[in-house]
């Protein structure tokens, strides 16, 4: 059955586009999210059908700005941590202020992982350790940046 | 250990509804302990337990065990002391005791995602599905009622299915959209920084039980009620079966997509097997309600060859008797009658065996029109002509069948088949004699089938 929904062209484009923008040295970090992308290429009288599920996120959006669950799990993962014990560090280093649930936990860890933010350094049976990158680390520093600015905007005189 | 069963009718993404109701459950000594089709519970000493719905889109009912991803993400939650209660497929339920327990979801936004993906790659799509399928059908037979209009306007089982497949629409499409309007809204709501809306009760699910049973109750359409209920019943029985085959292939360890191949497998072949069975024994019993008006006769042709021809005795408006002074025991009287709340239809004809070619045959259709409406179409069916060109409709005296309108079947100038079609205000008849009836025989046939 014939179906093109993305031309390969424009498939190329993209691809392209994300390896650039990935490279770029610059305080915002993106990478694009491509989600399950039926491609159908005609070769002559042959048809291809590749089934491509290709999760790159779109990190402008999503982590430009970090929720307070955001930022402390990076806090945490400064260094090597077992995920199942950030729960308990994330409360810890927010004095009982902030709280990570294991549903919001397991679904950030991941999604760190596909931003590079952090990376897993070992797996021993069920137990996963990460550390953050330096992705990750840059991440955090204009997080704080952001929440300087804030700060001083908020002590300027009123005019 | 005591067990309850419970059939429970939350919408999927109703994650506060269902926690509700399962700590009003734990509270009363039952908590949950499996949601495979009905909700299954065990006896507890009542206490006061919370409850927390999460959607895990990487786990399947086909998995043969967790996951290693789905073993992280529970031992995640065991560490902030919540214990798996149920799961079915996406869907994972935990419970704890502890009253100042972390919740599972702590970011709104997160948890509205997950709810989403897992809403468009199941529940939405099979949905959606439906929803075109039914469009389809309900295309597809009101196409028909106008490629047939006698036939299918008349039909009660026609108009069941109609009436069914437009309810089973409507119910989708206000589900896809009931969906829709509490995404826009928790969108709306977590991006101010609150949580995901209440999914608002909706009675659609209870007015879609109560129309198809009032349909069911008013078309009188019998033979498709009872074909219903067949499917229903195999539905029924291929589930089960095919939750059977899941789960002991799943207890050996098979893999995923093995489990649900054949679990596939073996709902289809259940439900075609028990279709069979069931239109099998509808058909049977049709033939024994028809075989007490029926008998089978042997007649021989002219080169005393053998053959069977089958006789009703059906009752007819008019017979060839009234008409002439004929008596022959080989004539079959067939009357296929059906009526709805539009139209009524007769189909009557008085034939004999080939052998008898020469001897008066009657044919004729009898349509009583309920609605207006309608009046125009049987009409324009009725003059449909399956010959050539040549063929064509000519009024005729209509004061011999007193009627409102005549028309006379000519060919080439020349009346043509002894085919008349009467009009009157709210039936219509077509009549086909077989042999040239006289001025005499024609009054005789416009007393008898005049309304």
């Amino acid at each position: 059955m014939k179906k093109r929904i993305v031309s390969p062209v424009l498939v190329y484009v993209m691809l392209l586009f994300s390896f650039y923008k990935a490279n770029i040295p610059n305080d915002n970090l993106i990478s694009l999210t491509l989600s399950n992308i039926d491609i159908t290429i005609e070769l002559g009288n042959n048809e291809y059908r590749y089934w491509m599920e290709v999760m790159l996120t779109m990190a402008r959006e999503r982590f430009q700005t970090l929720t307070e669950q955001m930022f402390y799990i990076l806090l945490c993962l400064r260094e090597e941590c077992c995920g199942t014990d950030i729960m308990a560090k994330v409360k810890q280093l927010s004095d009982g202020r902030v709280m990570v649930g294991p549903g919001t936990l397991y679904n950030l860890l991941e999604n760190f992982v596909l931003a590079d933010l952090i990376v897993e350094t070992k797996v021993e049976g069920r137990k996963r350790s990460y550390i953050i990158t330096e992705a990750g680390q840059q991440a955090l520093a204009d997080e704080v940046q952001r929440l300087k600015c804030l700060i001083h905007d908020y002590q300027k005189p009123i005019i | 250990m005591k067990k309850r069963i419970q059939l429970a009718f939350f919408d999927f993404y109703d994650s506060t509804g269902i926690e509700r109701h399962l700590t009003k459950m734990a509270s009363k000594g039952w908590r949950l302990c499996n949601i495979s089709g009905w909700w299954t519970y065990q006896k507890i000493e009542p206490q006061k337990l919370k409850f927390a719905v999460t959607y895990f889109s990487e786990a399947s009912d086909f998995d043969p065990y967790p996951s290693d991803n789905q073993e992280i993400f529970l031992d995640y939650c065991e560490s902030a002391d919540w214990q798996l209660a149920a799961s079915n497929a996406a869907m994972q339920i935990f419970y704890t005791a502890q009253a100042d327990a972390i919740p599972i979801e702590t970011d709104e936004a997160l948890k509205l995602d997950k709810i989403h993906h897992v809403m468009k790659r199941g529940v939405l799509l099979n949905e959606g599905i439906l929803l075109v399928l039914s469009l389809l059908l309900c295309i597809s037979n009101v196409r028909q009622m106008f490629d047939q209009p006698l036939v299918r306007f008349s039909d009660p089982s026609h108009w069941l299915l109609l009436g069914v497949d437009l309810l089973a629409f409507l119910y989708l499409l206000i589900d896809i959209i009931r969906y829709d309007t509490w995404y826009k809204c928790s969108v709306k709501a977590v991006k101010k920084g609150g949580s995901c809306c209440e999914v608002r009760h909706s009675k659609h699910r209870a007015l879609f039980l109560l129309g198809c049973l009032l349909l069911a109750l008013f078309s009188q359409a019998w033979l498709a009620l009872l074909m219903m209920l067949a499917v229903i019943v195999s539905l029924l029985a291929s589930y089960l079966f095919s939750r059977f085959v899941q789960y002991h292939l799943k207890k050996h360890s098979a893999a995923r997509l093995e489990n649900l191949s054949c679990t596939v497998l073996a709902f289809i072949a259940v439900f075609i097997a028990s279709i069979h069975l069931f239109s099998s024994a509808v058909d049977q019993y049709q033939l024994a309600i028809k075989a007490d008006n029926q008998e089978v006769r042997e007649v021989f042709d002219a080169a005393g060859n053998r053959h069977e021809w089958l006789i009703t005795h059906d009752i007819l408006p008019l017979t060839v008797e009234e008409l002439l002074p004929i008596q022959n025991d080989d004539y079959t009287y067939i009357n296929d009658h059906q009526e709805s709340f539009v139209l009524a239809y007769s189909r009557c004809a008085q034939q004999l065996p080939k052998i008898y070619s020469h001897e008066p045959q009657l044919t004729y259709e009898i349509v009583d029109i309920k609605a207006d409406w309608l009046y125009e179409t049987c009409l324009n069916n009725l003059r449909h002509i399956h010959l050539n060109n040549n063929a064509y409709w000519q009024e005729a005296d209509a004061s011999l069948w007193q009627a409102d309108t005549v028309y006379q079947l000519y060919h080439n100038d020349q009346p043509f088949l002894n085919e008349y079609i009467i009009c009157y205000k709210e039936r219509i008849v077509k009549i086909e004699f077989n042999w040239q009836a006289t001025m005499q025989e024609l009054q005789i046939a416009a007393e008898h089938l005049r309304p």
